[in-house]
């Protein structure tokens, strides 16, 4: 015979077990198994088939670790053929078993067990059908040990593993992923509710133990987390799902472990809290703050929102607010994109207010109207949302705000008062329908105790200088608010202006009695029943003048007396009355004031009540020699402010443009530097009523602005002055705007609870609306123009 | 300008009386002379809040105007949020473990 046809020899018992000890410790736990099983078929001692065994049980071991839980099954099914008369043998195989999750075979296997004489029976667990008494297959009879292993392989196994579970532990498997799955979404009490059945003896327990512990950790209760982790058993799954959180937050679990297991949990933490939420939202402030990458932004919201609801489902609103302004300045493509990022807004659910928003700011009035419009429409059929009292305040407001936009553009009216150059310009914005009259009165309708949108119907007369509906609107105001004091005042300068004195000093009289103590108001009304008494006086009524006269002094400051006392004696000069005048004068002369002041009071009630000539003539003379002597800062002062005061209380008589160009003339040469900062101010709020030359009175505003550089009057007033008080008064917007723009910056660095600082802030406001108005190419001219040129050191023919 | 409600610390729906109570508890908690700046605060959200007009009027006009994202990101933060994780993400990585 060749060489090549010679079997093999066989190898001996001793060559198969040291090749089956070294495949052993090698791990190679199949080529183990094989040898085993040939030094077991070769030599069939007690010895070698509990070598045989170990290896099957350690196979299965091994494969169930690697997650091959069915083949792990077959090697325990196999290993079960051997020695199957032992039972102490058969029960750690259905333990096995059990770990592999193959309820069947489990089943089989403690058949087998149970027939065997001797076999100590495995105490059965609670179990849903066994509490109802009905007919239990065997598996149900496993103890607990062996149903909880059953359980936690079937979740290895995830749906093939629940299929293999006996039919009686199936439900709670799927209450079990159900509260997973809730968990996820953050819907915690339908979580809660999903585990209160499950009870303390099922083999449920540890995962239900895990889920309460998770419950706590994502809520931050750490303690509560670490009270039920504790009570994991550590050989199951659940306690290893738990680990890695448990390790964050218990130290004492944590440093309980070996170096590698703590690095191993610390990893797995790390997968598994990969990116937190507010890392990824980081970049959405700077996406957000570029309107052009308002896109990406929303694709940034769009990828964690889902998970942003579950976490902090108390931010989507206020992130949904910050995308909601942001888009007022955008695309209507934006608006697609937030609806289907963040569903429809409840307030504004056709985006007809943020369209009215975004309108207004591109000063697209006509635009905001019809959007304001529809928007009031959407709110009235949308009851739910805005129920009955709510929804007419609602739409009321609206209508006011409509009103209030509709006022804020010329009427045909003031149209017609404007320049040419602005009535030809192309942009200029048309009236809008319905009128501002129109606005109020159907926000008066919806809810007639609306203050806002009275005071708007009121004002709206005012301006347009329609007496009548403004005394009409003025007392409905009255009727709803009798001591509203602005209004009261409002009307009363109404009726001073058409010299109807008894009803101007019977609503100042109200507005005082609101007001006691008000000193503006208290000097108004002196002013009023001075007017009224030199109106009399006038008209030759002296006996009537008389109480007015003293009137107007009790409602006057002390300071100020003087004027009233000069007229008053002038008064009983045309009476005859010298020895009375001599008394006023002489008690004029008693509170120190200058005789320039003097002169010049006798001197304009003189003229205007027509004294003889002989006084006249002295008057004057007695005003030209006081005049051109040198003025101290405080009596220029009280000269210019007499003189604008006779203005605004629309007092005329022959010299007057005379004696005041000697004033304003004597005024402006003094140094400015001798006014203090107050005394500059009042200067120039005086002057204002003056008519100034234009360059003399810039001149001064300038010299305010350069020395008392955060005094936000100066600029504020060199505003006013190019502007006048109505659209038709306006001058060259582009200076304006710069002037009202640092009054504003100037303003708003004072404390604001400094007098005047307000009503400031509030004036400006109004003036850089009306600006705006009448432009609507001023906004985009002036940020255009700002934000390329440095106007700090303009010359003054810019 | 914060929430108003968020401020006082109360529901949207509350009404004027509920308001009242809130404000008048806070600013004992926090008076003028000593916590000036908590002071103004509670006191501007008051006057959002103070009768059934001016909650519309703010519900309307201004409601989350001032709302900014870094004041999100900043909560965010201290919430100290956790990523919840699912059965199935859980279970892999013990079969990797």
């Amino acid at each position: 015979m060749s060489k090549h046809n010679e079997k093999p020899a066989a190898p001996s018992v001793a060559d198969l077990k040291m090749r089956l000890e070294r495949s052993r410790s090698e791990g190679r736990l199949q080529q183990s198994l094989e040898l085993a099983k040939q030094v077991y078929a070769a030599e069939q001692t007690r010895a070698n088939l509990d070598v045989l065994k170990a290896i099957y049980v350690q196979r299965a071991e091994q494969l169930r670790q690697m997650g091959q839980l069915r083949d792990a099954a077959t090697v325990l099914e196999v290993a079960s053929c051997y020695d199957d008369h032992d039972p102490a043998w058969l029960s750690q195989l259905a333990e096995q078993m059990a770990l592999c999750g193959d309820s069947k075979k489990l089943e089989v296997l403690l058949a087998r067990l149970k027939q065997l004489p001797g076999a100590a029976q495995p105490q059965p667990a609670r179990s849903p059908s066994a509490e109802q008494g009905q007919a239990k297959p065997i598996v149900e009879q496993l103890d607990a040990k062996l149903q909880a292993s059953l359980v936690d392989a079937a979740f290895l196994q995830d749906k093939a593993g629940r299929n293999r579970l006996p039919a009686a532990l199936q439900p709670d498997y799927d209450r079990i992923v159900q509260a997973f799955a809730h968990l996820e979404q953050g819907q915690d009490e339908i979580v809660r509710e999903l585990l209160q059945p499950i009870g303390l003896r099922s083999p449920y327990a540890d995962w239900k133990l895990l889920l309460r512990g998770l419950l706590a950790y994502y809520h931050n209760d750490d303690l509560r987390a670490c009270e039920n982790w504790q009570r994991l058993d550590p050989a199951r799954v659940p306690a290893r799902l738990a680990a890695p959180f448990r390790a964050e937050i218990d130290p004492e679990y944590r440093n309980a472990q070996t170096q590698p297991a703590q690095k191993a949990l610390q990893e797995q933490l790390q997968r598994l809290q990969s990116q937190p939420i507010d890392s990824r939202i980081a970049p959405l402030a700077k996406a957000l703050s570029n309107k052009d990458s308002l896109a990406s932004a929303m694709q940034i919201v769009e990828a964690i929102l889902p998970e942003l609801r579950v976490s902090a489902p108390q931010l989507v609103k206020r992130l949904a607010a910050c995308f909601y302004w942001g888009i007022r300045d955008t695309s209507s493509q934006d608006l697609h994109v937030y609806t289907r990022v963040f569903g429809r807004m409840d307030d504004d659910q056709e985006f007809n207010r943020l369209r009215a928003f975004a309108l207004e700011q591109q000063d697209d009035w006509a635009g905001a109207h019809q959007a304001w419009a529809d928007y009031e429409k959407e709110i009235a059929q949308n009851s739910r949302n805005w129920p009955e009292r709510q929804g007419l305040l609602a739409r009321a407001l609206i209508w006011q705000r409509m009103g209030d936009n509709a006022a804020s553009l010329p009427n045909a009216k003031q149209r017609q008062q404007l320049p040419p150059f602005l009535r030809a310009l192309s942009g200029l914005p048309e009236p809008l329908h319905p009128d501002a009259a129109a606005c109020y009165t159907r926000a008066l309708q919806l809810a007639p105790d609306l203050l806002e949108a009275h005071e708007g119907l009121f004002n709206y007369y005012l301006n347009d200088e329609n007496e009548a509906a403004a005394l009409q609107a003025g007392m409905a105001l009255l009727q709803q608010f009798p001591n509203h004091v602005e209004t009261l005042e409002k009307l009363a300068d109404l009726h001073l202006k058409k010299k109807r004195y008894a009803p101007a000093l019977d609503l100042l009289q109200r507005a005082l009695q609101h007001h006691p103590l008000d000193r503006q108001l208290r000097e108004r009304l002196s002013d009023c029943q001075l007017s009224q008494a030199q109106y009399l006086a006038v008209q030759g009524q002296l006996d009537a003048a008389r109480p007015h006269y003293q009137s107007s002094l009790s409602y006057c400051e002390p300071t100020h007396q003087w004027s009233i006392l000069c007229s008053w004696a002038t008064c009983e000069i045309k009476a005859g009355n010298s020895s009375r005048a001599e008394e006023l004068l002489a008690e004029v002369r008693a509170k120190g004031t200058d005789n320039r002041l003097v002169s010049y009071a006798l001197l304009v009630d003189a003229t205007r009540l027509d004294l003889p000539n002989p006084i006249k003539t002295r008057y004057r003379k007695e005003f030209n020699t006081e005049i051109a002597k040198p003025l101290t800062p405080a009596v220029a002062l009280a000269l210019v402010e007499y003189a604008a005061r006779l203005v605004r209380l629309d007092v005329s008589y022959y010299g007057q443009q005379t004696h005041t160009k000697k004033i304003v003339t004597q005024a402006t040469q003094l140094d400015s530097m001798a006014y203090t900062e107050d005394q500059f101010r009042d200067l120039l709020t005086a002057l204002y009523r003056l008519e100034l030359p234009a360059r003399t009175y810039k001149r001064l505003c300038r010299h305010g602005q350069e020395t008392y550089p955060a005094n936000p009057y100066f600029h504020y007033l060199e505003a006013v002055y190019e502007m006048g008080d109505r659209p038709d008064e306006c001058g060259p917007v582009w200076q304006i705007e710069q002037c009202l723009a640092e009054a504003e910056r100037r303003a708003r660095a004072r404390p604001r609870e400094e007098p005047g600082i307000d009503d400031l802030l509030k004036d400006i406001a109004r003036r850089r609306r009306m600006i705006r108005s009448l432009n609507p190419f001023i906004g985009a001219f002036m940020d255009a123009a700002f934000n390329s040129f440095d106007f700090s050191s303009e010359d003054e023919d810019f | 300008m914060i929430d108003p409600y968020e401020v006082l610390g109360l529901p949207s729906d509350s009404d004027d009386e509920t308001i009242r109570r809130r404000y008048l508890e806070l600013v004992k908690q926090y008076p003028p002379g000593q916590q000036g700046n908590r002071f103004s605060q509670i006191r501007a959200a008051y006057e959002r809040l103070r009768d059934l007009k001016t909650r519309v009027k703010y519900r309307l006009f201004e409601a989350g105007e001032n709302e900014s994202i870094d004041k999100v990101i900043e909560e965010l933060k201290c919430l100290k949020v956790r990523r919840r994780v699912s059965l199935r993400m859980l279970l892999t990585l013990v079969r990797k473990g």
